[in-house]
């Protein structure tokens, strides 16, 4: 019978690269196709993990680089979760990502990463704009219900680093409040960055490790040029991993570049049991909560750092609410949304829907009226797309964060604390060259 | 690639439905597309407003308006826009305008992109010569933004459609591989169409409507051997 594949060998980076991922170790089992969102994806039935490897395995490196397969892997680590034999199988995706060339990455996926390579941000907002947006947006809140706030940026000494999303920076301006609110009903010390400030890692999401190390190295820089105590990781599962894996290389190679951060969980957590933001459960009456696991949070996380977050939002969400449901699977066996891995923005939403029916039937089958989740992708997919898909079932979704703020008991800032923000925002507004209307 | 076809013409969209190329842009471009993203009855002077002001900012800078501007320009809360383009600000409003906010890359005070990697400089700070006939000193020079507002200038009725952009495109072609302007003979027997046609196409003439709209001049050839290259780019 004429051989209808020749064996031959993969090249020797992409051999030592997959070697130190465990790749040589894959005996077929199949159960990492057993619990991918992928298999089965319509127009790839033919394909799945278990098929993709077994083809590296064979030397058929550029039949998987060229394929849409590595695109449509939404990083979430299931597989890797299963896998008997500890492959990493998410990085193995992540670096046939990293083998396409950069004109020949899907969709807008490079465009974005580039425009933040270059500019600081993902949709190449101009400095002037952001600037403006925060100082009407800052108004905005401070004459709504907090009154004295103003968004503090570039601040020398600040207690906490935070680091906006293009998305809310360019049209979910609103969404960026919650934040602000947690922000100021704590009194928190806290500041964002002028430039560079994009919280989203498209690096990650394109395969492109000097992206990755590149938008770490900014969050580093700017902490410790500012003298800065903390970073909140950002919120995107995606980004803060991204943020995560980019740090450590920089450790690596200087330990001066370890700086404090905590996760969004951590910081909330501290927030509550402190005292210094205070909770009104009754808001969230007659509703049932409950948690999306985010994969970069939860399973990923834990996989590669040794701690995922599962039990904190859910601690979280019990201090905001009094009917909380959980989904199954939940925790590292949850399904993933199927947005990860730049499946939210990426050209391929019709896989994305498919890869989220699992997440869809999760949350029908739990009876929640709202779904509280931890990433800014995750939210997209569950609110946006899958209701277009899916339409049995309604429900509604909130960041864990704006739970929080819809949650909070909120004191007003004294006379004495609004002058001292005015006199402070003033000083700064001067300082960037904004103009200020204080009327 | 998708397109959507209207008045006969043609558009590119992108696989999300975005103008490809936003130099195709115009008004029956929105119109048509209105339906897609959520307006049904048609588009009001208020939705113009929104849609000649995020064009007119892309023009100026390069890059397409954040939401607040474009709000604050028009004294519009985020609601009342929602109202007015129910998919969304970039989904919606940007997509009637032709743009995203992957338009292009645009340089920031604090990092200059350079020329080769930011793409087409904004139209605002576009500089094209012509000599005193109005015709494009140098073809290399053109671009479809050029035809374009060539056509208004010569005051054609309606914007650029397939037929004239085939014809446009004809002659450049034949100019770059045989460093000769075809006769309005040869260009209308290679594409198919009568002179009566040509000249209902393009009311100026041949010669002082589409070889001007198409950035070429007789003089072309000899100017670009006597080197008119020495004077200073755009």
């Amino acid at each position: 019978m004429e051989a209808i594949i020749t064996p031959h060998k993969l090249p020797d980076p992409v051999m030592d690269r997959l070697a130190g991922l465990n790749f040589d170790r894959c005996f077929t089992c199949g159960t990492c196709a057993s619990g991918c969102p992928v298999t089965e994806t319509p127009r790839m039935e033919k394909w799945d993990i278990r098929k993709v490897l077994r083809m590296l395995y064979y030397g058929m490196i550029d039949e998987v680089v060229e394929s849409p397969f590595p695109w449509v892997c939404t990083g979430c680590g299931r597989c890797a979760h299963a896998c008997p034999m500890a492959i990493d199988i998410p990085y193995i995706m992540l670096h046939m990502k990293s083998l396409r060339p950069r004109d020949k990455v899907p969709g807008i996926l490079h465009k974005g990463a580039e425009n933040c390579f270059k500019t600081g941000n993902n949709m190449a907002i101009p400095k002037d704009d952001y600037l403006f947006l925060m100082n009407d947006m800052g108004k905005e809140l401070a004459e709504e219900c907090c009154p004295g706030f103003y968004v503090p940026i570039d601040k020398k000494g600040a207690d906490i680093a935070f680091f906006p999303n293009s998305k809310e920076v360019f049209t979910d301006n609103d969404d960026m409040k919650w934040w602000w609110k947690i922000f100021y009903a704590a009194k928190e010390n806290w500041t964002i960055p002028s430039e560079n400030w994009e919280a989203v890692d498209w690096g990650l999401f394109t395969g492109n490790y000097e992206y990755i190390k590149v938008f770490a190295k900014r969050k580093i820089d700017f902490v410790n040029e500012l003298g800065i105590k903390r970073m909140i990781m950002p919120d995107c599962g995606g980004a803060s991993y991204g943020c995560r894996v980019g740090m450590k290389e920089w450790v690596k190679e200087d330990p001066a570049n370890k700086i404090h951060y905590l996760y969004l969980y951590e910081y909330l957590i501290e927030l509550i049991q402190s005292g210094r933001i205070k909770l009104d459960k009754s808001l969230n009456a007659g509703k049932a909560f409950t948690w999306h696991d985010s994969c970069k949070h939860g399973r990923e996380l834990e996989r590669h750092f040794g701690k995922g977050f599962y039990e904190e939002p859910r601690w979280i969400i019990n201090q905001c609410v009094d009917s909380f449901t959980e989904m199954e699977p939940n925790r590292g066996n949850g399904h993933c949304c199927g947005a990860g891995g730049g499946m939210w923005p990426g050209p391929y939403p019709e896989e994305s829907a498919w890869h989220g029916r699992q997440k869809y039937y999760s949350i029908r089958d739990s009876g929640a009226n709202v779904v509280v989740v931890g990433c800014s992708n995750c939210l997209n997919q569950l609110m946006k797309r899958l209701p277009k898909n899916y339409e049995d079932y309604r429900y509604e979704v909130k960041y864990i964060w704006e739970l929080v703020a819809d949650t909070l008991v909120m004191e007003l800032w004294s006379d004495e604390e609004i002058a001292r923000a005015a006199s402070d925002a003033k000083e700064q507004w001067e300082r960037l060259g904004v103009e200020n209307d204080e009327g | 690639m998708e397109t959507l076809k209207s008045n006969n013409k043609t558009y590119l969209l992108d696989n999300d439905g975005f103008l490809v190329n936003p130099g195709q842009w115009d008004e029956d471009f929105a119109e048509a597309m209105a339906p897609g993203v959520g307006i049904t009855d048609g588009l009001t002077p208020s939705h113009w407003e929104v849609l000649r002001f995020i064009r007119s900012t892309y023009r100026e800078t390069g890059s397409c308006p954040i939401v607040l501007k474009t709000c604050k320009a028009h004294n519009l809360s985020f609601k009342d826009l929602q109202r007015l383009f129910p998919s969304g600000y970039q989904r919606g409003a940007c997509k009637l305008a032709g743009l995203s906010f992957m338009a292009e890359g645009v340089s920031t005070p604090f990092h200059q992109i350079p020329q080769s990697l930011s793409g087409p400089i904004p139209l605002g700070k576009r500089v094209y010569r012509v000599n005193v006939h109005g015709f494009l000193i140098d073809p290399n020079e053109w671009d479809e933004d050029y035809a374009t507002f060539k056509a208004r200038e010569l005051q054609m009725s309606g914007p650029l459609g397939e037929k004239h952009w085939e014809i446009i495109r004809y002659t450049r072609s034949e100019f770059e591989k045989n460093d000769e302007i075809p006769t309005v003979y040869e260009t209308c027997e290679a594409l198919g169409i009568d002179i009566d046609e040509l000249a209902e196409l393009f009311p100026s003439g041949y010669h002082r409507g589409v070889i001007k709209i198409a950035g070429l001049n007789l003089a072309a050839k000899r100017l670009l051997d006597e080197l008119v290259m020495a004077a200073p780019m755009r």
